[in-house]
């Protein structure tokens, strides 16, 4: 360990003295130093002078302001590391209402990275195998849970209120009346928000609440937009007509309900 | 448990939780209410800025990835604070490691005070990162960022003893860098380089 010296003096053992920091027998020492050397003693007096001086200098240094770049790298460096940022392997895509979907909305969607698509949903998807046209009916899905176990989609399509019924293959002629269930200034939502969504859990809490709130169970879930945004496309089924719904990504989170945005019954 | 999103005031300690059961906005929360003094640590500590916004990244991403081991014995400030230090000192040992910059090894040698009169005092972000890493770590923490020395004890793990002689003789070394000392006495008996001094009750440096 180095030993600060100042002169003679061993700085470090008299700052250590002077700050009460020495056991009895080392105190003891430095006071005997102090009494006898003059050095000693004019050095621990220059110290405990300067003491309030090295205080304030310190104190200067505080609140460097952060610097807006690096405000920027560090949100998107945690956004990045969250799960769920992966990229979207296009060619195990399949695009089933190629005649409606936007295709360049589509497109981008599979291809960001994080912030702005979504992952595969591992264990869940079937989108490529099992299913095809839904459009058959329902006797293609199979027996649901209280909150459904519905086929599972990526679409990326940029929905409106006129095109919903094409997530059942089915269209415009066969939609009810919708409705809105979101003020029209809804907040947009995060695109990196819908990674919740995503994973099996968040799905599920989802679904629950829509099960709750619509006493049908889900059939076939679309990750897909809505007028722009992303969104989550929900068929249920149950008693009396299907109905298409539209919720956000706070759906399932405690205290937001299913975070509905639009309500299709669809005939 | 609240979401973030709600407007009801969440604790560091719950949106840690919330983070960990994946709310996607709970860690990027904690960051933006600590970020500021996390920063000032970094910076103070290394005394560059692209090595700050590094070292900073780094251990934010590793608070991040192992928020799971946060074992709540401490605050979740004080944990952060732990990790960004850490992240730091690293930094600053590989960089003593292979110094391109001759840096003060605080494991050996004598260290000679030059002497310093108020005309060649240099200034305190100078000095600051002249001292030894220990040293300045325990001084930033203490001194400049203003934290009880209990709770700089826990983010250095070291004993409260060790944290307030670090202060002490770091404070006592920038006195001397910052010209606030008179020139040093005239030397008698000078130790030969390499000695090393009679180690104090309290721990290391």
């Amino acid at each position: 360990m180095s030993t600060e010296r100042f002169g003679e003096v061993d700085l470090d053992r008299l700052a250590e003295y002077a700050d009460g920091l020495l056991d009895p027998a080392r105190a003891a020492e430095v006071e005997r130093l102090v009494a006898t050397e003059p050095a000693w003693a004019r050095t621990l007096d220059a110290l405990t002078a300067a003491q309030p001086r090295v205080h304030d200098a310190l104190a200067e240094l505080a609140f460097p302001p952060v610097p807006d770049d690096v405000v920027e790298r560090l949100s998107a460096a945690i956004s990045a590391a969250a799960p769920g940022a992966v990229v979207i392997d296009l060619a195990e895509r399949r695009r089933r209402w190629s005649r409606v979907a936007v295709g360049a909305a589509a497109a981008v969607a599979a291809v960001a990275v994080g912030l702005g698509g979504f992952g595969l949903l591992h264990g869940v998807s079937n989108s490529s195998k099992s299913s095809s046209a839904p459009a058959a009916g329902s006797a293609q899905y199979g027996a649901a849970g209280a909150a459904g176990n519905p086929t599972v989609e990526h679409s990326g399509t940029d929905y409106t209120a006129q095109t919903l019924t094409s997530v059942l293959g089915l269209s415009d002629a066969a939609a009810g009346q919708g409705t809105e269930k979101a003020p029209p200034l809804r907040s947009l939502p995060n695109a990196g928000d819908f990674a919740r969504l995503d994973a099996p859990a968040g799905l599920q809490a989802c679904l629950q609440a829509l099960a709750v709130s619509h006493q049908k169970t889900a059939t076939l879930v679309d990750y897909a937009r809505f007028r722009g945004q992303p969104a989550l496309v929900v068929v249920l089924s149950g008693t009396g007509a299907r109905e298409v719904v539209v919720v956000g990504s706070r759906c399932g989170l405690p205290g937001s309900g299913a975070d509905e945005i639009y309500v299709l019954p669809v005939r | 448990m609240q979401a973030v999103g709600d407007a009801a005031v969440t604790d560091d300690a719950a949106l840690l939780r919330a983070h960990l059961a994946g709310d996607r906005n709970a860690f990027n929360e904690l960051v933006r209410r600590h970020r500021d003094r996390l920063w000032a640590v970094a910076l103070r500590t290394l005394g560059d800025r692209e090595e700050a916004a590094d070292a900073l990244q780094d251990a934010l991403l590793s608070a991040y990835r192992s928020a799971d081991r946060f074992r709540g014995d401490a605050a979740v400030t004080t944990w952060l604070h732990r990790i960004v230090i850490n992240a730091c000192l690293d930094r600053v040992r590989r960089r003593q490691a292979r110094p391109t910059v001759p840096l003060p090894d605080s494991e050996h040698a004598a260290v000679a005070v030059p002497p310093v009169d108020s005309d060649m005092a240099i200034d305190v972000r100078t000095a600051l990162a002249s001292l030894p890493a220990d040293q300045r770590a325990a001084l930033v923490l203490v001194d400049v960022q203003g934290y009880p020395v209990a709770e700089v004890a826990q983010m250095l793990d070291v004993a409260e003893g060790t944290v307030k002689s670090r202060c002490a003789r770091g404070r006592a070394r920038l006195a001397t860098l910052l010209g606030y000392l008179r020139n040093p006495p005239p030397e008698r008996d000078v130790p030969s380089t390499g000695s090393l001094g009679e180690r104090p009750a309290g721990g290391g440096v």
